[in-house]
């Protein structure tokens, strides 16, 4: 950019400036472009040589518009491997390698088992293949052989488990813009699983104990999580059955074939134990939601000791409205690993203003202003922008309270006095008054 | 109708005599105005939306404006929020609540953006506050400052302006206390008097330069001042003055190009040579950052804000006579 001579500058700083300053209204008007000629020249002339109301209309200037969902939607799905994906892919995948690594010799000190460790590192470093489907069905044999669990159940679930892993690459290949760090994380979810399985000791004491220190210890509590929900939507029968199918909805996942036959390894393959701390752990991981003053919302997972920033538009689902994909997308528990550890190194952006959440269990609900509403059902991994209208008309005010008895039936309440009811959570509003 | 308002103009005793015109434009509007602000919720009455449009029209409008001008204007003003202001400037509680509900985190947002600092941006939020509910008694009347909203731009905008209008004298005050070091800091404010004084700069081109920036439209000195005097940047001055980036870009570029050529044609017209004149602007400002440089080597270095804290205490203890400068400093916060 050219300089202009200091001189010229301290002249123009010189000049007097012209009357008394405009007032807020005008200078208001000024800014939005909504003076009329005449009115407009003589603020310009004021402006030009008055230093301070330039400043006062400078500081004046409305936040920048914030880019909306449907904008970072359509770029999301346009740069699929574009350069940030690849990038933050990479970083995910590399941590997921490190942490296994790591893991696997710490395990290798401690139980000297060469061999395990060889194969496990193998598995670990071995490229993944793009098909999964026979992997899973490797699993699934695996399931069937190694647990001699003969019941019919089980088998059921192993099959149920294919399809939803079929889903789930499905749902990461449509969907997901970070396809290549989404197939590094299951990796995670399983030393995850051998971690449990390996050291024996009670899953609730391990997670306790790592809560507060690193976001792996974390990503293994939501993990967990997603784990207990996939039981509840794959599995309403319950029972010891349960607890089995938890194993098999990771295995069923893994793309790693090598991994399954890692699983043959001297560790003993049937150790329910730490499984049966998983419905605790679930309670335990439900977080609980708040807005901060400024606008962002915030989840906590140890009671409200900690909280973190939860940005709803950066993690905004691409889902269509068929129920189906939108089961498919938190059947995707690989994802939400990934999600966390995005969203520990991705400075926040400020995104919309939050000003109420309501949440009942893994459903969340949080609104802000210009009518932003965000829905989640796996706790805050997956949100879908929700624009409530009636009959044309669409929730345009602020959303100062959100209120939901129940999943299905929730009431809003905006700045413009509209309240906004639901009883079939979200798919239909009704609007008064 | 035009009864009704004809009473009513009498009744307000409004203090600034209403022309004809405006009348017949408020009497033919009011109907629509009044449905658009939505009066009866936030407890006012049709007569005293009437003396605000009046009010408000008298404030901007000339004295003999026309019928078409009047109609015009009270159009394009934002009569559901002016109406709410001055609801609850009347005190009204239904207009509260909605002006509460609708702008409290919104000012608070802005105070924060503006003072880019949570305590200070509270305050300054908690002074509006005060201000909004009319807290200065006068002749044991409470005058809130919504009162004074007209509807010209956005309430919100209003607020943001009002905000910043408040912010920007209390930093000129608070700089003002601190000391006068920090604007010798903050560029040649400080230094170039002394500097005018030291060297004279060349008559011929302190005329030029007057008569290149006469030459310039209002505008492009604004954009001028704003991006060479207050450091904004392009995006900013883009969305004050409502035009896109590159625009501002192209134009700030051609501005110190022709500002440049405008000056040196301007002092060779007066008889200079071309190279003389260019080493007149040069020179100038050659020496211009010698003289400060010079000033400043005088000076002890200008203070940073740390040490201007610490500036009190040092003297004291160290007890340095021989150095006028510390003595001056010991004084300076004391003021």
């Amino acid at each position: 950019m050219q300089d202009v001579p200091q001189f010229v500058l301290k002249r123009l700083r010189e000049q007097a400036p012209a009357g008394s300053h405009p007032d807020a209204d005008l200078l208001t008007a000024f800014a939005e472009q909504s003076l009329p000629g005449s009115e407009r020249a003589h603020v310009m002339k004021h402006l030009a040589a008055c230093g301070d109301c330039r400043d006062v209309v400078a500081l004046a200037l409305p936040a920048a518009e914030i880019l909306v969902s449907p904008v970072s939607v359509i770029r999301a799905q346009s740069r699929w491997f574009g350069l940030p994906v690849l990038r933050w892919g990479a970083l995910a995948a590399g941590l997921a390698v490190v942490i296994s690594v790591g893991f696997f010799q710490y395990s290798h000190d401690r139980k000297a088992d060469m061999v395990a460790s060889n194969r496990a590192q193998e598995a670990v470093t071995l490229p993944s293949p793009s098909n999964s489907a026979p992997s899973t069905q490797t699993a699934v044999s695996q399931t069937d052989a190694g647990k001699q669990a003969g019941h019919k159940p089980a088998v059921e679930v192993g099959r149920t488990n294919r399809a939803a892993g079929h889903k789930v690459v499905f749902a990461q290949a449509a969907h997901s813009p970070n396809a290549l760090s989404a197939r590094a994380n299951p990796t995670a979810a399983t030393s995850l699983e051998m971690k449990t399985r390996k050291t024996s000791e009670p899953l609730e004491a391990q997670t306790s104990g790592a809560v507060n220190s690193d976001s792996a210890a974390i990503s293994q509590n939501q993990i967990a999580q997603q784990l207990a929900q996939n039981e509840a939507q794959l599995l309403p029968d319950g029972g010891s059955v349960t607890n089995l199918s938890s194993f098999d909805v990771v295995k069923a996942k893994d793309p790693v074939p090598v991994q399954a036959s890692s699983n043959n390894a001297p560790t003993s393959l049937a150790s329910p134990g730490p499984l049966q701390t998983s419905p605790s752990l679930m309670l335990r991981a439900l977080p609980r939601w708040g807005v901060s003053s400024s606008g962002v919302l915030q989840r906590s997972f140890d009671g409200g000791n900690t909280w973190e920033n939860v940005n709803p538009v950066l993690n905004e689902a691409l889902v269509s409205s068929h129920p189906a994909t939108q089961r498919a997308m938190e059947a995707d528990a690989a994802n939400s690993g990934q999600a966390k550890s995005q969203k520990a190194t991705v400075p926040v952006d400020p995104g919309a203003v939050f000003r109420a959440v309501a949440a009942f269990g893994l459903e969340v609900w949080a609104g802000g202003s210009d009518g932003v509403l965000y829905h989640t059902s796996d706790g805050g991994n997956h949100w879908i922008r929700v624009t409530p209208s009636v009959a044309g008309a669409r929730l345009t005010g602020d959303i100062v309270g959100i209120q939901f008895s129940d999943p299905q039936h929730g009431k809003i309440a905006t700045s413009n006095a509209e309240l906004w009811t639901t009883s079939d959570t979200g798919q239909t509003w009704q609007k008064q008054r | 109708m035009s009864d009704l308002s004809q009473s009513l103009f009498f009744r307000m005793g409004v203090t600034k005599p209403i022309s004809a015109s405006l009348q017949s434009a408020v009497s033919e509007l009011l109907g629509a105005l009044l449905t658009q602000s939505g009066y009866e919720k936030i407890g006012l009455s049709r007569e005293s939306l009437a003396a605000i449009l009046c009010d408000v029209a008298a404030k901007y409008l000339p004295a003999g404006c026309s019928h078409t001008e009047a109609r015009t204007f009270l159009l394009s003003l934002r009569v559901e929020e002016l109406a709410l202001a001055r609801a609850c400037a009347a005190g009204h509680n239904a207009a509260w609540e909605i002006f509460l509900t609708r702008y409290r985190e919104k000012l608070y947002q802005s105070a924060l953006r503006i003072a880019r600092e949570d305590s200070a941006a509270r305050d300054l939020a908690d002074t509006l506050y005060a201000e909004l509910y009319g807290t200065t008694t006068r002749g044991g009347e409470r005058i809130s400052k919504l009162a004074s909203f007209t509807g010209r731009g956005s309430l919100e905008g209003w607020l943001r302006t009002v905000l910043a209008q408040e912010f920007v004298n209390r930093y000129r005050r608070t700089r003002r206390l601190v000391s006068l070091d920090e604007e010798g800091e903050e560029g040649s404010q400080f230094a170039a008097p002394e500097t005018e004084a030291l060297m004279s700069p060349d008559s011929r081109l302190e005329s030029a330069t007057n008569h290149a920036l006469a030459s310039l439209s209002n505008e492009e000195r604004t954009v001028l001042a704003l991006y060479f005097l207050d450091g904004r940047t392009l995006a900013e001055i883009a969305r004050m003055l409502g035009v896109h980036e590159s625009t501002i870009s192209r134009k700030v570029d051609k501005l110190a190009k022709s500002l440049r050529k405008k000056i040196l044609a301007n002092m060779m017209q007066q008889g200079m040579a071309r190279r003389q004149a260019e080493e007149a602007l040069e020179v100038d400002v050659r020496d211009l950052r010698l003289d400060i440089r010079r000033s400043l080597a005088q000076e002890p270095p200008p203070a940073t804000f740390s040490d201007q804290r610490e500036a009190p205490v040092q003297p004291r203890t160290q007890g340095d006579p021989a150095n006028p400068q510390n003595e001056l400093r010991l004084e300076k916060p004391a003021l």
